[in-house]
């Protein structure tokens, strides 16, 4: 095979599975239609009988320039379709998986796999403007060719509105960007993409989610929750979203850390360090493991946004997030000099080893799905009903894990000022139970914010 | 990076230390003494998202991977930056694009992928 595939080579391998292995997969339909009128799938994979499990979502293709991160995942979903059909177990070098690894795959739990996130910037790098890293979004351009896209991974609602909750000393470009000429642009709203929303109805409609995996490249490692600032498990009342703390998130070393409990960063840490280690056995190459913010502090990430849900919407079930960034600047069984590596898993060699490294990151990734534990999803939060803007058409995963259509439900959807104040509320609820002064600071902190926003909103309402 | 280059480029390999054209894009290393931050180099509105920072074990500092065109390049010199220019990026990117498929070799779903990992 040897080199990248086009976009409509992934949409056509997600067929084929369909197809071939129709008792073990299907494709979904996402809601969203890309800018440039693209309609995208991901694959849905699982037996029937265990539409109840744990789940784990994984997505690639969406930095455009990146090029192997959608042929990793079509190839590791056809790998695992082909061995468990055959009951088989696969090997890759030096690393080896059993038959019952990827029976336990298709029968303890469900995997969702998006392999091309963004297809219109994927399509623009493959035959236009090869360093080509946002989507294709021209509305903050102003027709100007050099402001067109926004960065899908600075436009998830965590954290978004960077000048309001990092300190002034964090704003950077690697952080996000207002500036549509930034390959950071954040886009004008939190979710303002349709590439973003198609990934967060996957979260919301499989609520069985517990991890999820992005994939991109070249720094040579596997990344994990949080992004924005340093982690700490000491003050539960430090964290993302108690506004005491605008202003001062995102300079290492100044104070602020986010709060991870020190069990979830164990939890997290093992997880990570299991996708490291099946990484680098194939070959010896060696991944790290490490919060994202060790490669630089980030706003509106999805690995971040991900395990955020849980945090600002009690009753989801808890995602741990990751990214794998795949590849190194040089590779030492490679010819020097290297080719750019974003580019060079064109080159036959290099895509053979990048696929052969990567995969038995993502089927390890999948065997810890159900080795962590997960609050049981509240009965209501299965039935989660979601609507397509672009149609009006409202959507439910049915307990076949299929989608269905539904009958129109009343307006769900709420201003911005709502939605605000909403999401202050739910912080309230968040750390309700915490304990002593810092939590009464902390509750106080979003009662006075959610009072400011009122406050705030009712003077537009005032008649002149 | 949707500008293109209005003249081809002289870079060539990793320390060859061309001449740079002003208006083309080079994949460059910069560097960075052991305890900077990418924050440091923020006027200079580097592309260097998902791209390593490397250690060089002799000297402790750091290397940064990033894309910038040649007026960048030659500012940051002037600064009294280390700026090494490893490639022009948008030839690399055209010679690279070459070799995408630009067919459907699976032919709408008739065809898939072959393996990579091995069934045992």
């Amino acid at each position: 095979m040897g080199t990248i595939m086009s976009t409509a080579e992934v949409e056509s391998a997600l067929v084929f599975f369909e197809t071939t292995y129709p008792t073990l997969c299907h494709r979904v339909e996402l809601p969203n239609k890309t800018i440039e009128n693209r309609t995208c799938y991901a694959l849905h994979m699982g037996l029937p009988n265990a539409a109840g499990h744990p789940a784990g979502l994984i997505i690639g293709g969406v930095h455009a320039r990146e090029w192997a991160g959608p042929d990793i995942v079509v190839s590791f979903a056809g790998d695992i379709l082909k061995a468990y059909s055959s009951g088989n177990g696969l090997q890759y070098g030096g690393k080896s998986f059993s038959a019952i690894d990827i029976k336990q795959i298709f029968e303890q739990m469900t995997i969702v796999a998006f392999p091309c996130v963004n297809p219109d910037g994927v399509e623009f790098s493959h035959n236009s403007v090869a360093l080509w890293r946002k989507n294709r979004n021209p509305a903050a351009s102003g027709s100007d060719p050099d402001k067109v896209g926004v960065d899908i991974n600075r436009n998830y609602d965590f954290l978004w509105d960077f000048k309001k909750y990092f300190n002034s000393a964090a704003w950077n470009d690697s952080l996000a960007s207002e500036d549509p000429s930034v390959e950071t642009f954040h886009g004008l709203a939190p979710f303002s993409e349709p590439e973003t929303r198609n990934v967060s109805w996957l979260m919301d409609t499989y609520s069985n989610l517990v991890l999820f995996l992005d994939l991109h490249s070249y720094t040579g490692d596997v990344l994990y929750n949080w992004g924005d600032d340093d982690n700490q498990n000491t003050d539960q009342a430090m964290n993302f979203a108690n506004p005491a703390y605008d202003g001062k998130r995102g300079v290492i070393g100044s104070g602020y850390g986010e709060y991870l409990s020190a069990a979830d960063e164990a939890a997290t840490n093992a997880i990570a360090a299991s996708i490291r280690d099946a990484m680098d056995a194939v070959r010896g190459r060696v991944y790290v493991a490490k919060p994202a913010v060790g490669l630089y502090p980030t706003a509106g990430a999805s690995d971040d946004y991900a395990f955020s849900r849980h945090i600002v919407r009690p009753g989801m079930s808890k995602m741990f997030g990751y990214t794998i960034e795949f590849n190194f600047s040089t590779d030492g069984n490679l010819a020097n000099p290297p080719t750019d590596p974003f580019l060079a898993t064109a080159d036959p060699a290099i895509y053979d080893l990048t696929l052969h490294d990567v995969i038995p990151g993502l089927i390890a990734f999948c065997l810890q799905v159900n080795r962590i534990s997960i609050p049981p999803v509240p009965s209501d939060a299965a039935n989660v009903v979601h609507m397509n803007p672009a149609t009006g058409e409202f959507w439910r995963i049915g307990s076949d894990g299929k989608i269905h259509k539904t009958p129109p439900l009343p307006d769900r959807y709420r201003t911005t000022l709502a939605n605000e104040i909403w999401r202050l509320i739910n912080a309230y609820e968040a750390i309700g139970a915490v304990s002593g002064q810092a939590g009464q600071i902390a509750r106080q902190g979003l009662l006075r914010g959610i009072q400011e926003i009122a406050r705030v909103g009712a003077e537009h309402e005032t008649v002149e | 990076m949707a500008r293109k280059p209005r003249s081809a480029a002289t870079a060539t390999a990793a320390g060859a230390d061309p001449a740079v054209d002003n208006e083309t894009i080079y994949r460059i290393r910069v560097e960075m003494s052991p305890h900077e931050t990418v924050r440091n180099l923020g006027e200079f509105r580097l592309d260097y998202c998902c791209m390593p920072q490397e250690r060089d074990e002799r000297s402790s500092k750091k290397r940064l991977h990033a894309y910038a065109r040649g007026a960048v390049i030659a500012a940051l010199r002037k600064a009294g930056r280390k700026v090494e220019v490893l490639a022009d990026a948008i030839a690399e990117g055209r010679r690279m694009q070459k070799l995408i498929s630009k067919t459907d070799r699976f032919e709408g779903g008739k065809r898939g992928p072959e393996a990579i990992g091995k069934l045992i």
